[in-house]
């Protein structure tokens, strides 16, 4: 599925899954196959957006379990695979559609909060349509900048419990340093997002722009887990000491085999599944340059020790 | 006959593929793009569209790219 934009309205393009699971770290290539075919390239379904909510009532879809928003660099993909592990869990990681109606207002005008807030139910409600039969569980984890949007996701889903995943600011800079996350590259993402202007952002360097995006994330999480909302948790809390809080926070229960089967996922590299996954803290820590630590202390260090006070108050024990 | 009559005709040939799952079932049998061309100008003329295979090859690059472009 993909949305877009024909003569001003918003289309929604369809492609057939299958039988295919949400088993993929990410969205997108899931649906790429999809499409591999020229058969299935050429000939697909073109609805309006605004005809979505007819097709989603029928048959509706599972109702959200949990989200998984996060400051991106800081262990969300590996908890998605882990829940994904589990053939009860429908898992949709970072999906494009849900980014093009959170953003849409900044393409469309006629895109309303309102208007997105129904479009976001209605996609969720017929990506999260059960497929097989095992299906009880739907876990959503967002693009890492839709926590700016947590107000709209709570307006569409009020009573979905959702987690915030968050971790020490040098190893997020470390990977950035390694390599850019989009999210992380002036431009990518409208400034308004952030409440800055366009000029603002064209005087901050590259990295000062990642860490001031990055601190942007963590507090609009942090507001809200100072009213009470949702869970913070840090990535040296994954994944085997937080599992079991975690899944009575979001209300559900597995047997042992598939509690095993998820953990045993945590063994793997989350983003590319062949390789083992390997304890990289102390490395990513060492490998900051002088510019990446005055970054983070300045843009950065706050936020996280506020983050993590609070967890100390309101996270799991 | 103009491109863009084949290019109506193409689209017109679409929307029966997407009625009609047999159709859509014999176009998906086939092994590479090449075939698939062949096979669906075949088709289309067998349903009474008729278009070329530089047309359905220009559809289905233009296809392509405005998927890669959306998760670029």
């Amino acid at each position: 599925m993909r949305i877009y934009w024909r003569d001003g309205r918003p289309m929604v393009d369809w492609g057939q899954l299958g039988t295919r699971r949400f088993t993929d770290p990410f969205f997108a290539q899931t649906i790429h196959p999809c499409v591999r075919h020229p058969a299935d390239l050429l000939f697909r379904h073109q609805t309006l957006l605004d005809e979505l909510g007819e097709i989603a009532g029928s048959p509706p879809g599972l109702r959200p379990t949990g989200f998984i928003f996060h400051m991106s660099r800081c262990g969300s993909t590996l908890m998605s695979q882990m829940l994904a592990a589990a053939p009860e869990n429908i898992v949709l990681s970072e999906a494009a559609p849900m980014d093009d109606v959170l953003r849409a207002h900044f393409r469309d005008p006629g895109a309303t909060e309102e208007r997105r807030v129904q479009w976001l139910q209605w996609l969720v409600g017929v990506l999260a349509r059960r497929r097989h039969p095992a299906e009880k569980n739907v876990f959503i984890k967002f693009d890492s900048w839709h926590v700016m949007f947590l107000p709209l996701i709570q307006r569409a889903f009020p009573d979905v419990p959702w987690i915030f995943l968050y971790r020490e600011p040098l190893e997020v800079m470390a990977s950035a340093q390694k390599q850019l996350g989009g999210q992380m590259i002036p431009g990518v993402l409208e400034p308004a997002l952030f409440g800055w202007d366009p000029v603002a952002v064209g005087r901050m360097q590259l990295y000062e722009y990642a860490a001031r995006v990055l601190g942007k994330l963590c507090e609009a999480a942090l507001t809200r887990a100072q009213a009470g909302q949702g869970k913070l948790v840090n990535y040296h809390q994954l994944p085997a000491t937080i599992w079991p809080a975690l899944m009575k926070y979001w209300n559900v229960e597995f047997s042992t085999d598939e509690n095993a089967r998820m953990l045993n996922a945590a063994q793997l590299n989350a983003k590319n599944p062949v390789l083992p996954f390997e304890p990289d803290s102390q490395a990513k820590r060492d490998s900051t340059s002088p510019e990446m630590r005055q970054l983070t202390q300045q843009w950065l260090a706050g936020v996280y020790q506020q983050l993590e006070a609070q967890r100390s108050v309101t996270g799991f024990a | 006959m103009a491109t863009i009559d084949q290019q109506q005709n193409l689209g017109r040939f679409g929307e029966l593929v997407l009625a009609n799952r047999e159709l859509h079932d014999q176009l998906r049998a086939t092994a590479n793009e090449a075939d698939f061309v062949a096979l669906a100008v075949q088709l289309g003329a067998e349903h009474g569209c008729e278009f070329a295979a530089t047309v359905v090859q220009a559809a289905i690059n233009e296809k392509r790219r405005a998927w890669l472009e959306r998760w670029l």
